[in-house]
């Protein structure tokens, strides 16, 4: 019976993904990220045995995944190589197969105790004086504006070694954001939005944390909810609505938001060279390439420098989910930074702070990236080097 | 609540912690049982992710032992376990939990009575936090 049923699943998500249109023409496996590290891994001969065969995958091609999306940005049929491997992630964890938790299991277990109910968080001790905590009730002064923090503060205590100030980037967002005349309000009790959860297959917990999310969400009258972290924007934007109905909220991103306010020529504290990453999810999974680029034009004396593989083409930053990480990681991260460096500039600005840790990770443990090359946000390099003078 | 038995999960490491308690046992030194002792190899072990994990599953609170400070079996595990439960601290206070629910003693094996006594005073301190919000409703 439960074989039946899982068969049945199968089934489904093999039409719903567009599985079944594989050509076999193999454009995902020649440009998978994992591969061209030397991992033998293929997303063409995983759809090709699931299809042939309805299941029966070894554990390893069901974790190895990063659902970084290129595969699916180059497949000519469109299969959605990214949602398919998470759907039979699903699967598997419904009959008890689960992933190598990365961090000793800290940040699984963390995202577990933040859906619970009873929860009083105490996390935002660190905002600017002028931000509104709202814990429980509506909010007073903000309007209806609220402001995603996210995971950032947990992830700043366990990544305190790396020294990269993940709560800058907020503190910078929330700055430049009243600069633009909108003073959202935080929300003390807000979870963690279930992006992790979902892709790597605990749809059970990913639904209870979104609930709970937009229940907080709609106490404190929330109509729009600024989102900095490229995860959670595209978490917020799309399986919210796809596994909730509408929301009736609208989720902006903090950079297109502002890149759409801000006005050009913002007098810049010294002249800089930068390079950008075009993290996943605000690149291919929202279309978000041109944003980041615009905002950091508006800034006299700041220099882009296009790495050879960006936009649609960017490289992963070798880690996802809190899940997986071993040589192969590692090996694409400092690829990843040797590939900045070689462009000559001096930071590689990234907006997604998730690949910030793992690049910091990279660079801390291994010491053999040929550039010594500096990492920020690019919210928190536009609030430092520019906006704000010190 | 007057009838509250805290749940605790207590880590003890095989060379001194657990030794100890097994002292305090034959010793017949007095306890309350309200502690559940999980062995393992070195307290050096015990990460913030197993102690988030025994405060999901609903414990009241997480008592971890192990060797002192330069009696670690492994020589430096005692080390990581300060650092590892530092760490898992800030994180039970930012998640919203008393940072006292989270308690690191050193016990070597010929301190049973030491066992004994600190795990009467953790129980105690637990008593009057009294339960974890974020405990198991069933």
């Amino acid at each position: 019976m439960e074989k039946a049923q899982s068969e049945e699943k199968i089934k489904k998500l093999i039409q719903k993904t567009g599985a079944y249109l594989c050509m076999d023409c193999s454009k995902c496996t020649g440009s998978c990220p994992i591969g061209r590290v030397g991992a033998t891994y293929s997303p063409r001969s995983v759809v090709q045995h699931i299809v042939l065969n309805g299941g029966g995958l070894t554990e390893d091609h069901l974790w190895r995944c990063l659902t970084c999306g290129l595969c699916h940005e180059r497949c000519p049929a469109d299969v959605k190589y990214p949602e398919f491997i998470s759907s039979l992630r699903e699967d598997a964890i419904a009959r008890g197969v689960k992933p190598q938790a990365t961090h000793q299991g800290t940040i699984k277990e963390l995202m577990r105790i933040l859906a619970k109910d009873d929860l009083k968080q105490n996390k935002m001790g660190w905002l600017p004086d002028w931000v509104e905590v709202i814990d429980g009730g509506k909010s007073k002064e903000s309007k209806g504006d609220i402001y995603f923090v996210g995971c950032s503060p947990y992830f700043d205590t366990i990544f305190d070694d790396f020294k990269l100030d993940l709560l800058g980037t907020h503190t910078a967002g929330l700055e430049l954001l009243k600069s633009c005349g909108v003073t959202p309000a935080v929300l003390a009790n807000e979870r963690c939005c279930g992006h992790d959860a979902l892709w790597s297959g605990d749809k059970d917990l990913f639904l209870k944390l979104a609930k709970a999310n937009l229940e907080i969400f709609k106490e404190a009258g929330a109509k729009r909810v600024f989102v900095s972290c490229p995860e959670g924007y595209h978490t917020f934007t799309t399986a919210y609505p796809e596994h909730l109905g509408d929301t009736g909220i609208e989720f902006i991103n903090t950079i297109q938001f502002l890149a759409g306010e801000m006005t050009a020529g913002i007098q810049a504290n010294g002249t800089a060279s930068v390079t950008y990453h075009d993290s996943c999810r605000m690149g291919r999974f929202s279309g978000l390439y041109d944003e980041p680029r615009a905002l950091l034009g508006l800034v006299d004396g700041v220099e882009l420098r296009e790495m050879e593989f960006t936009r649609e083409s960017a490289p992963c930053c070798g880690s996802n989910l809190w899940i997986n990480c071993d040589q192969i990681s590692r090996k694409m991260q400092v690829d990843m930074l040797n590939e900045a460096g070689k462009t000559g500039a001096g930071i590689v600005l990234t907006s997604c702070d998730k690949c910030r840790i793992h690049l910091a990770c990279a660079q801390m443990e291994m010491g053999n990236v040929k550039a010594k090359i500096e990492m920020d946000n690019v919210l928190q390099f536009l609030y430092r080097k520019a906006v704000r003078k010190s | 609540m007057a009838d509250f038995e805290p749940r605790i999960v207590a880590f003890a490491c095989n060379w001194c912690s657990y030794a100890g308690a097994d002292l305090a046992g034959v010793s017949r030194l007095q306890y309350p049982p309200n502690i559940r002792t999980i062995r393992v190899m070195c307290s050096g072990r015990v990460t913030p992710g197993w102690i988030l994990r025994a405060f999901e599953h609903g414990a009241d609170g997480v008592y971890v032992s192990g060797c002192h400070i330069g009696d670690c079996h492994y020589a430096f595990g005692n080390k990581m376990a300060e650092k590892q439960v530092a760490l898992a601290k800030k994180l039970v206070e930012q998640l919203g939990l008393e940072p006292d629910r989270l308690h690191l003693e050193w016990v070597s094996a010929s301190e049973g009575q030491k066992f004994a006594d600190s795990v009467t005073g953790f129980v105690e301190r637990i008593k009057s936090l009294g339960e974890s919000p974020i405990r198991r409703k069933d």
